[in-house]
């Protein structure tokens, strides 16, 4: 099967190829890969030796429907000899797309159904996920805890009666005004301590 | 593109038992030979085979199912139903 001409057939669709790199982590790799800016679509061109050997055409559907998974779309290319053979109820169950090649012409016969891809994680991070949920359990738990306090606390000072506030009243100043002193000596308040230790010692 | 019209030709699966010793034995159906024999076909003289058959709707004839793959009508096959249209596809 020509695998330019299947390329050609997506393009056409105003989608743009994906860059090898960007699978090169599937263990399973698609024949072609698309997007659209925001669905992948997956293209698995069936290999000539699944069409005559059983076990290499069910290897190619268990590597189809793997693929599923990791994209939004996915589509199988098959020539029309073997679209008569296979029940294409199953593909719409499993929402795979079917495209006939009759060598000349191309034909989408079944559109593919949009899924969410899954996102696979390494073991390690799933680890370190679930020591995070765990932290963040705890912290909830925590918060919660304090939540209950404010609460109490809030209900004791509603439930207290108010305190009347002090207040402290400032003594008056006695200024010193005694009339021809420098203008120097008015207003300082060095004169009223000096007064004050000059009383005490009289008192003595 | 297409035309809007479907048809949808059922498959005939029809099970054979074949004589391989007497090749001027009538090929029967299973259920036939059961009947007319009163037992199953044991091998090695008698063999079945399975085959699927549908009768083309453009023209009438007893076809297999593969020959539809090089027919331009043909769109594709759903349990035992062959979908094809009315129209060629342009």
């Amino acid at each position: 099967m020509e695998v330019n001409k299947i390329k050609q057939y997506f393009l056409n669709k105003n989608l743009i190829e994906i860059d090898e790199d960007e699978i090169r982590n599937l263990e399973i790799k698609p024949t072609l890969a698309f997007t659209d800016g925001e669905n992948k679509i997956f293209v698995k061109i069936i290999p000539l030796e699944a069409i005559s050997n059983r076990s290499q055409f069910i290897k190619f559907m268990m590597e189809t429907s793997a693929l599923r998974e990791q994209c939004n779309m996915i589509y199988i290319v098959i020539p029309s000899l073997i679209a008569t053979i296979i029940d294409s109820e199953i593909l719409k169950e499993m929402g795979i797309g079917l495209i006939i090649s009759t060598g000349e012409k191309i034909r989408e016969v079944l559109p593919a159904k949009k899924y969410k891809p899954k996102i696979i994680l390494e073991a390690n991070l799933i680890e370190q996920i679930e020591q995070i949920s765990s932290r963040l359990e705890r912290i909830e738990s925590y918060i919660h805890r304090l939540e209950s306090q404010i609460n109490q606390i809030a209900k004791r000072i509603g439930e207290a009666k108010p305190i009347k506030p002090i207040t402290i009243e400032k003594p008056v100043e006695a200024k010193i005004e005694i009339p021809g002193l420098p203008s120097y000596m008015q207003n300082n308040p060095w004169l009223q301590i000096l007064k004050g230790r000059g009383e005490r010692e009289i008192a003595k | 593109m297409q035309s809007e019209a479907i048809r949808y030709t059922s498959i005939r699966k029809i099970q054979l038992v074949i004589d391989v010793e007497d090749y001027l034995a009538p090929i029967l159906t299973l259920k036939d030979f059961e009947k007319i024999y009163k037992t199953k076909p044991k091998p090695p003289r008698y063999r079945i085979a399975s085959i699927e058959v549908l009768v083309c709707p453009e023209d009438g004839n007893v076809i297999l199912p593969t020959e539809c793959s090089k027919c331009p009508r043909f769109i594709r096959r759903v349990k035992d139903m062959i979908l094809c249209i009315e129209k060629t596809i342009e």
